[in-house]
C-alpha cells in the first residue's frame, strides 16, 4: 500500500483483533498508530507491543470512551503530541455488543458507544479537515440488518450506519471521506464445532472470516487510492450479506 | 497482490478499461486487452509491452458466444489460464422510452449484460478448477435507476444480479464475484457532453468534483487481491458519494 507513510492513525474501541489486525496493516504500510480504550493499561500496552512487531512506533492512550468532553480530549492529545490526524478507525461495535450483553429489552440499547462515535468525530473533523484528505472507517457489524433477540444491538449498529452516510454528504467537499466496514463471522477460538458448522451454513465462501479480512478493507478505505469513495458500507463477511434485504 | 495474475478486461482498448490495464499491469499483472476495434487493441498492448508490461491483444466480440469462446482459448493457451476476469465492456443508448427502439434495448442489454454473462461462463470453470477467481463487473450508479436510461439501467441492474447469483454459486470453489458502481467519471464520454449538462450533473455531486479512471482501477486492483477473499456478491459504489442522495 503506498501512500501512507507516517499518517497519523487512531483506533478507537476495544483493542480486539480486528483493531490489532488493522494497527498491523496500517503501521507495515508506514503509519503511526494510536490505540485508544477504555481498557485496562495492560492490555492496551499489549495490544500496542503486539503492532509495533511490524512497523513504527505504536501508542496508545487511555479514555472511558465517553462523552464530548473526553472525546475533544482525546483528539486534543493526538494533535498535541503530532500536530495532525489523519485516519480515524472507529472500532465501537465492539464496545456497543459488551454494553448490551446483559440486555433484555430496547430499554438498555447501547446507543452510548454510538454517541461516542458522534462525540469522537466532530472532535476531529476539524483537524481531519485540516489536511483536506482526512479517512474515517467506522467498523460496524452484519448485525444492523436484524437479529433475533438483539433488537438494542441491532438498531445501535444501525445508526452507526445512518452516521455513516450522513456525514459523508456532509463533508463529501472537505476531501475528507467515511465509510463504514461491516463485519461477518469471524473466526473465534471460543465457538464449539457445532456452532460453526451452523454458521458455515450461510456463507457462501465456507469459511470464517479472519480479522484480516476486515482489516484489508479498512486499509482501502483508509487509503489515498479511495479518495473517491464515500458514505459506502462493505460488507466483509464472504457473501452472508446476500440473504438480507436492505444490504445493497 | 496481483503479480503474475492473468487478467482478461473486456472493452479495454479504451477509457475507463484501458487505464485499469494499465494500473492492474503496473501491479504486476499479466493483462489481456479485449475490444472489437483491432486498431486499438493493437495499439494497447504495443504501449503496454512498451511500458515493459507483458500483455496480450484480442479481438472479440463479446456478445457472441462463439467469438467469447475463442478468446478464452487463446488466452488460455497464451497465458496458461485466466484468474481475474473484469466485465468492463459497456453502452449506453438513452433518451425518453418513447424514443427507444427495440434495437436500442437489445444493443445495450447484449453489449452490458449478456457478454458479462457470455465471459463470465467461459471463464468460470477453470477458476472453480484453479480453486481461486475473481470476477468483477463494471456495473452503474445508474442501476438504481435513471430517468432515459431505461436500457442501461437496466443492464446494470443484471449485472447486479449476475454478480450477486455467481457469488453464491462459487464461493465454496474460492471465485469471488463482485460489482463496482462507477458514479461521475472523467472520461472522454464526459468531455464531449453539453457545459450545460456538466454543470448540471456537477451540481448533484456531494463531493463537487468528478471521479477519475484510476479511482474504478485502484477499487478493480483491491477486489482482485487475495486479501479480498471473504468480499464477494457486493456493490462497491465509487461515486464520490452520489449513491446517497436524491438525484
Amino acid at each position: 500500500m503506498s501512500g501512507f507513510d507516517q499518517k497519523i492513525v487512531l483506533i478507537v474501541g476495544e483493542p480486539d483483533e480486528v483493531a490489532i489486525a488493522t494497527g498491523r496493516k496500517l503501521a507495515g504500510a508506514g503509519t503511526v498508530i494510536t490505540l485508544c480504550g477504555d481498557n485496562g493499561h495492560s492490555q492496551l500496552e499489549a495490544a500496542s507491543a503486539s503492532i509495533r512487531l511490524y512497523g513504527n512506533d505504536t501508542g496508545w492512550m487511555h479514555s472511558e470512551l465517553s462523552g464530548a468532553e473526553d472525546a475533544r480530549n482525546v483528539v486534543g492529545q493526538m494533535t498535541e503530541k503530532y500536530g495532525r490526524l489523519d485516519i480515524v478507525v472507529v472500532n465501537l461495535a465492539a464496545e456497543a455488543r459488551m454494553q448490551s450483553r446483559n440486555s433484555v429489552g430496547l430499554d438498555q440499547t447501547p446507543y452510548g458507544s454510538v454517541s461516542y462515535a458522534m462525540h469522537l468525530i466532530e472532535a476531529a473533523l476539524p483537524v481531519l479537515r485540516a489536511n483536506g484528505q482526512g479517512r474515517i472507517v467506522v467498523i460496524g457489524s452484519i448485525d444492523y440488518l436484524g437479529a433475533p433477540e438483539h433488537a438494542g444491538l441491532s438498531s445501535a449498529y444501525a445508526s452507526l450506519f445512518g452516521l455513516t452516510r450522513s456525514l459523508a454528504l456532509q463533508i463529501a467537499c472537505d476531501g475528507v471521506t467515511v465509510n463504514t466496514v461491516v463485519k461477518g463471522d469471524i473466526e473465534d477460538p471460543a465457538m464449539v464445532e457445532e456452532e460453526k458448522a451452523k454458521v458455515l451454513q450461510s456463507i457462501p465462501v465456507k469459511r470464517l472470516g479472519q480479522a484480516e479480512d476486515v482489516a484489508n478493507a479498512i486499509g482501502y478505505f483508509a487509503a489515498d487510492a479511495a479518495r473517491y469513495v464515500t458514505g459506502q458500507t462493505l460488507f466483509v463477511c464472504g457473501g452472508r450479506s446476500m440473504h438480507y434485504s436492505m444490504s445493497i | 497482490m496481483i503479480e503474475n495474475r492473468v487478467v482478461l478486461i473486456t472493452g479495454s482498448a479504451s477509457g475507463m478499461g484501458r487505464d485499469t490495464a494499465f494500473a492492474m499491469a503496473a501491479a504486476g499483472a499479466k493483462v489481456v486487452i479485449n475490444d472489437i476495434n483491432e486498431e486499438k487493441v493493437v495499439q494497447t498492448v504495443e504501449e503496454l509491452k512498451a511500458q515493459g508490461y507483458e500483455a496480450l491483444g484480442v479481438v472479440a466480440n463479446i456478445c457472441d458466444r462463439a467469438s467469447v469462446e475463442d478468446m478464452v482459448g487463446t488466452v488460455t493457451s497464451e497465458f496458461s489460464g485466466i484468474d481475474i476476469l473484469v466485465n468492463n465492456a459497456g453502452m449506453e443508448r438513452a433518451g425518453p422510452i418513447r424514443n427507444l427502439s427495440e434495437e436500442d434495448w437489445d444493443i445495450t442489454i447484449n453489449v452490458n449484460l449478456k457478454g458479462a454473462f457470455l465471459c463470465t461462463k467461459a471463464v468460470h470453470s477453470q477458476m472453480v478448477k484453479k480453486g481461486f477467481g475473481r470476477i468483477i463487473n463494471i456495473a452503474s450508479r445508474a442501476w438504481l435507476g435513471g430517468s432515459g436510461q431505461a436500457p442501461y439501467s437496466s443492464a446494470k441492474a443484471g449485472m447486479v444480479g449476475l454478480t450477486r447469483s455467481i457469488a453464491l454459486e462459487l464461493g465454496k470453489y474460492g471465485v469471488t464475484s463482485n460489482c463496482i458502481a462507477p458514479g461521475l467519471i472523467h472520461t472522454p464520454m464526459w468531455d464531449e457532453l453539453e457545459e450545460k449538462t456538466r454543470k448540471y450533473l456537477l451540481s448533484k455531486q456531494p463531493t463537487g468534483k468528478l471521479g477519475e479512471t484510476r479511482d474504478i482501477a485502484n477499487a478493480v486492483c483491491f477486489l482482485a487481491t487475495e486479501e479480498s477473499s471473504f468480499i464477494t456478491g457486493q456493490v462497491l459504489y465509487v461515486c464520490g458519494g452520489r449513491s446517497l442522495c436524491a438525484s
